[in-house]
């Protein structure tokens, strides 16, 4: 099949779309933010949106003729007129969006797997989108008061998901990614990919940022989490896997421990240690290689696990600097186990 | 997002609490499964 879009163009086309769909989650959230189950909306949103993409990427895998992105578009299309055209509780249009939200992720996971022929970085730039979305989701909530004109971003992404989906749909690179050791057990493969997730997952919110106060020092923290993903992807196809995950995990412990008041260092740290993103992705492809939409769903529930603390603990910064170490090193001697050193 | 735990939102949103939990539950349940499944077929 001839390939109408640029092999290195379909990471920047869902970079978008995971920006745009970030934004759209992310203005819904805040814009609730001050309703009577503030608590409940976070952990309902990181339930229904994180964890069914792995039984929606399995259906994706098995189905490839359906276009799991525009059944995502539609679905926040319905959310978002429930959120701003129709009085109902908020948990209408929030169980909507998240299921549209979870669509549109598996949709950019397995057309970047797909066209990515066994390298991450499509996927990586891809997976870097959200966090900018995330970011300008949430200083919309404060400024935009006409919100129906999000539905321009929402349509926008209609003539690409549509290209993408034809272009994507009967692709098999999925079949190439190997970053495995010979004769690593493929459950324990899954289970070290996991672990990592979780806790990064973990650390996302833990990571001891006290100077992060003003909108300006957000974008920044925000946009150094994207650049971290992207890079992470790009870097181990350039310098190999294995080296990146050890190094990104083991060199961001001083500058996330010692980060609290100083931003560049904590800057520094946070993009490397966002590096594993894709890298934990990658692991578990080499595993389930016939299943790029189930493979993404996995990393996603050790996302909302590894999240899930947060909600009902709250720990002091020693014990979280006490965590970051721990994990760090377990995580790079388990990846560094188990990933193969060549490209 | 930082949200700070207050039991009160659990008491007052019980039922919408416990469904959250165990539909998520009952799903990474199916999902273990299906992982289960696939490596087990050696998914090629």
């Amino acid at each position: 099949m001839i390939k109408k879009i640029d092999n290195n163009k379909i990471g920047i086309i869902y970079f978008y779309i995971h920006f745009v769909v970030e934004v759209l989650s992310f203005y819904f959230l805040y814009s609730n933010y001050k309703s009577g189950i503030v608590w409940l909306i976070p952990l309902i949103y990181d339930s229904f949106a994180f964890v069914p993409q792995a039984l929606i990427g399995y259906i994706s895998d098995l189905r490839k003729d359906i276009n799991i992105g525009l059944i995502g578009i539609l679905l926040f299309f319905i959310g978002y007129i429930f959120f701003l055209y129709i009085d109902v509780s908020v948990l209408i249009p929030l169980f909507i969006i998240c299921l549209g939200n979870a669509c549109l992720h598996v949709s950019g996971a397995e057309a970047t797997i797909k066209y990515g022929n066994g390298k991450l970085s499509n996927t990586a730039i891809f997976v870097a989108g959200g966090s900018f979305g995330v970011m300008v989701g949430r200083l919309l909530s404060d400024s935009l008061t006409f919100g129906s004109i999000l539905f321009v971003p929402l349509v926008s992404m209609i003539p690409l998901i549509i290209l993408t989906h034809e272009e994507t749909k009967n692709l098999t690179g999925y079949t190439k990614y190997s970053f495995l050791k010979k004769n690593v057990n493929s459950y324990i493969a899954i289970l070290i990919a996991f672990f990592v997730v979780i806790i990064r997952g973990y650390m996302g919110y833990g990571i001891p940022t006290s100077w992060n106060k003003t909108t300006q020092e957000m974008i920044l923290l925000f946009t150094t989490m994207g650049i971290g993903k992207a890079l992470g992807g790009i870097l181990s196809d350039k310098f190999g896997i294995r080296k990146v995950a050890i190094l990104s995990t083991l060199l961001s412990i001083p500058f996330l421990c010692c980060g609290d008041k100083l931003m560049l260092v904590s800057l520094f740290g946070i993009c490397l240690f966002s590096m594993t993103m894709s890298i934990t992705l990658g692991i578990i492809l080499s595993v389930l290689k016939s299943k790029p939409g189930l493979s993404f769903g996995i990393t996603t529930i050790g996302l909302f696990l590894g999240t899930v603390p947060i909600f009902f603990i709250k720990l002091t910064f020693i014990y979280n600097v006490i965590m970051i170490i721990v994990f760090s090193i377990i995580s790079s001697i388990l990846l560094g186990s188990i990933l193969k050193g060549e490209k | 997002m930082k949200y700070i735990f207050n039991p009160l939102f659990i008491k007052e949103n019980e039922t919408l609490f416990i469904i959250t939990i165990l539909i998520t539950l009952a799903i990474i349940g199916i999902t273990t499964y299906l992982v289960i499944k696939e490596v087990r077929n050696g998914s090629k």
